[in-house]
């Protein structure tokens, strides 16, 4: 459930009520009403203290503060139209030739308009002076919260009224609120609608005008009474300004009062209040209504103004009452009410300066000049991006254009010699390629690549097994002989060579097939024998030879004592540290 | 224009720079890697342009048997071996196709020196990508290019007669 705090401040106190509920269901769940010491009243945070023990867990739009209509300056007007955002705009204008006695300036000024049945709207202007409001405000702002709805007393006791169940309301009724500082009298039309309002400067605080305050310490009387007044003065500039009379002794309630004052103090109270009535009535026009009394329930005051006014005179119950049967103050309860969202006469004299502002609008300022520097630091960063990007951009397309003429040079080779084929130019144009320009010179690279590819295959062997060379084969075989039988004493010679390149086959490798015949001649000593198996057992043990070597028969050659033979092996006719025999 | 629209039209102006901001950072971080990219592939575009220039200036310009007999014939006379018949063949294995090349060489009466024959074989390899040696045959050199029967053993100056001498191109086998 929804709580709302409504606080009524005067000059001598402050009301609150604490609603639990809705607008239309609702409770009191705490109400009561605190005197000021003539000491709180000069120190904001006094005030503010004893006012934050209530508001203390309520947040800023539950809470509705209430000022008292005393000294508020109110006057009627009549203007040709009641659209209230129409009327906001010129009120203050309208009304300042009626405050000529005030700058319009050093007030906030609200309004509301009276159902009183003329052809024209009337409007109940209120000047609030600044500095009361901003006191208010630095009270609140001590205690800790920030009220959104600032209004009158006037308009709070419109909201409690509106509260009473039945608006089959007949014909007029007239509303006396007795409150501490000032009575508030309020006509409302058959429809329940605000039809007349005054504030009478006389509230209960009057029965206790000639009685020392509670906590006022007896002070002798001085001779110089000069000296004295001089600072009465001082006291009074001292205290704050929350309206009312400063000069009625603090820290009285209602029922001390009561029993503080005499009879003959109530007889002249109720008179004075009687008179003040009947002018304000005659005035008004609104004689013989029936007026209801609220607020301080004087003893007798009923009976005696309806005596004195020959009208109809009697007290009025709202109907709600607080924790241990309290009856709360009718300007806080609907403070509280308008805090909940009941019906309301729409016042808020939070403006101007005193504006109201949630959350973001706090900050509004240091934001928009956070969102200004941000916008410069950004927009300067990208200033300086784009210029960097531009700077490499342009890098970047001269060392293209660089690498596109390298290309170009290449294919004008192509181009001039005669027996160089055209599919040897290289594709350095992609201005017809839907790529991004940064993109070109991989294009252009992956062209050169292709054309070296083109090259390799034209050249290189790389992907296919290429048959052994029979002149690698011849090669390492003479190499071989040539040392084998560089330390025999005798002729040699070659007869004949057979090389046969093999490709790779299931059982064996590619290999060259080498039949050679060689003669040899015994050395100096006559020996000749093993120098064929030497030969065969050496070649064997080369690793550029596979399979056994094999001499069929070593025969007698045609000169005499030589013996010559046909040599059979097989040779890897490639790098040897590539292919090792197993 | 009240403070609260300056403030949401600042915001915006703020969340837009903000955008812009990273759009141009994003933008500068492209143009940096592409600056990169660029020498990289600038270095390797010159390099792989000299190698090509270089390469291409030895490779052989043609790949048609006239070419070949034409490069057999060149070989042959540098290595002072007078005329050459050049016979191509074709054969197709599974993956590579070979171009055999069988030569014979003009009877006369000298042979050749080993030496010859190995710079022509030598040059041959060399020069043309792809070609290996697979077949070769020598025998001392005779008069009349006939042997005369097995006289093993006996003194002769260093000629020899090819009997049997073939080549080989082989290639990757056209995917088409």
């Amino acid at each position: 459930m929804a709580n709302s705090l409504g606080i009524h401040i005067y000059s001598h106190g402050f009301d609150y009520v604490v609603l639990e509920g809705t607008a239309k269901r609702y409770s009191v769940s705490s109400a009561g009403s605190v005197a000021f010491s003539s000491s709180d009243v000069e120190d904001v945070k006094s005030i503010a203290k004893r006012i934050a023990e209530i508001s203390k867990g309520f947040k800023g739009n539950q809470i509705c503060l209430t000022l008292s209509s005393a000294a508020v300056l109110n006057r009627e007007l009549g203007l040709p139209f009641s659209n209230r955002d129409k009327v906001a705009q010129v009120i203050k204008f309208e009304i300042e030739s009626e405050l000529y006695h005030l700058d319009i300036e050093d007030v906030i000024v609200d309004f509301f308009e009276l159902d009183d049945g003329r052809a024209t709207s009337t409007m109940s202007v209120n000047a609030l002076n600044k500095t009361r409001l901003q006191t208010a405000l630095d009270i609140c702002d001590a205690a800790s919260f920030d009220p959104p709805l600032i209004d009158l007393s006037i308009s709070s006791l419109y909201s409690a009224l509106k509260s009473l169940p039945g608006d089959d309301v007949n014909d007029q009724e007239a509303y006396l609120h007795i409150g501490a500082e000032c009575s508030q009298l309020i006509v409302l039309s058959p429809g329940g609608q605000m039809c007349a309002t005054r504030t009478i400067p006389q509230g209960w605080l009057e029965l206790v005008r000639g009685v020392k305050s509670p906590d006022q310490e007896p002070v002798e009387v001085e001779e110089n009474t000069d000296e004295s007044s001089e600072e009465e003065e001082a006291n009074e500039s001292s205290m704050l300004d929350l309206g009312g009379d400063s000069s009625i002794p603090y820290g009285f309630s209602f029922d001390e009062a009561l029993d503080l004052c005499s009879a003959a103090d109530r007889s002249v109270f109720t008179q004075s209040l009687e008179a003040e009535l009947r002018r304000v009535l005659t005035a008004l026009n609104f004689s013989g209504l029936p007026l209801y009394l609220l607020g301080a329930q004087l003893p007798g005051l009923a009976e005696d103004l309806s005596a004195g006014l020959s009208m109809q005179v009697s007290p009025l119950d709202l109907g709600v009452t607080g924790p241990n049967d309290t009856v709360p103050n009718a300007e806080a309860f609907g403070a509280a009410l308008r805090a909940v969202g009941a019906e309301a006469l729409e016042m808020n004299f939070r403006q101007e300066e005193f504006r109201y502002a949630r959350g973001i609008e706090r900050i509004e300022g240091p934001l928009t000049w956070a969102m200004v520097g941000l916008v410069f630091y950004f927009a300067f960063g990208m200033a300086i991006d784009v210029k960097l990007s531009q700077q490499k951009s342009a890098d970047a397309s001269v060392i293209y254009a660089r690498a596109r003429q390298k290309v170009q040079r290449l294919n004008e080779q192509v181009i001039n010699t005669d027996d160089y084929p055209d599919e040897w130019i290289i594709k350095n144009d992609f201005s017809a390629n839907d790529v991004p320009v940064e993109e070109y010179i991989h294009l252009l690279n992956r062209q050169v690549g292709k054309a070296k590819d083109q090259l390799d295959q034209l050249m290189g062997e790389a992907a296919i097994e290429m048959p052994q060379s029979c002149l690698e084969a011849w090669r390492l075989l003479m190499n071989h002989i040539e040392v084998e039988m560089a330390d025999y004493q005798g002729k040699w010679m070659i007869e004949s060579f057979e090389f046969t390149s093999f490709n790779k086959s299931a059982n064996e490798p590619a290999h060259v097939g080498v039949k050679f015949g060689i003669t040899i001649f015994p050395d100096s000593s006559g020996q000749l024998i093993g120098r064929f198996d030497r030969l065969q057992r050496n070649l064997e043990a080369q690793d550029f030879t596979t399979g056994q070597v094999r001499i069929p028969s070593t025969e007698p050659a045609s000169v005499p004592e030589a013996k010559t033979a046909t040599v059979e092996v097989d040779i890897l006719a490639v790098n040897p540290n590539l292919t090792k025999k197993p | 224009m009240n403070n609260r629209s300056t403030l949401y039209t600042l915001v915006g102006l703020a969340a837009a720079a903000l955008v812009g901001n990273m759009w141009a950072e994003s933008n500068l971080q492209k143009w940096d890697d592409a600056l990169l990219s660029h020498q990289r592939r600038y270095k390797a575009i010159w390099e792989e342009c000299d190698d090509l220039e270089m390469r291409r200036e030895k490779a052989p310009k043609g790949s048609d048997e006239q070419s070949f007999r034409l490069h057999f014939q060149t070989q042959a006379y540098t290595a002072q071996m007078g005329d050459i018949n050049v016979n191509v063949n074709s054969r197709t294995r599974s993956d590579v196709e070979d171009r055999i090349f069988k030569i014979e060489f003009a009877k006369g009466d000298k042979g050749f020196r080993r030496d010859q024959l190995r710079t022509f074989l030598f040059n041959a390899e060399l020069l043309y990508p792809r070609v290996r040696t697979t077949s070769l045959a020598i025998k001392p050199h005779s008069e009349g290019g006939r042997r005369r029967g097995t006289d093993t053993g006996t003194e002769r100056i260093d000629l020899w007669d090819v009997t049997k001498l073939e080549l080989r191109q082989r290639s990757p086998k056209a995917n088409n």
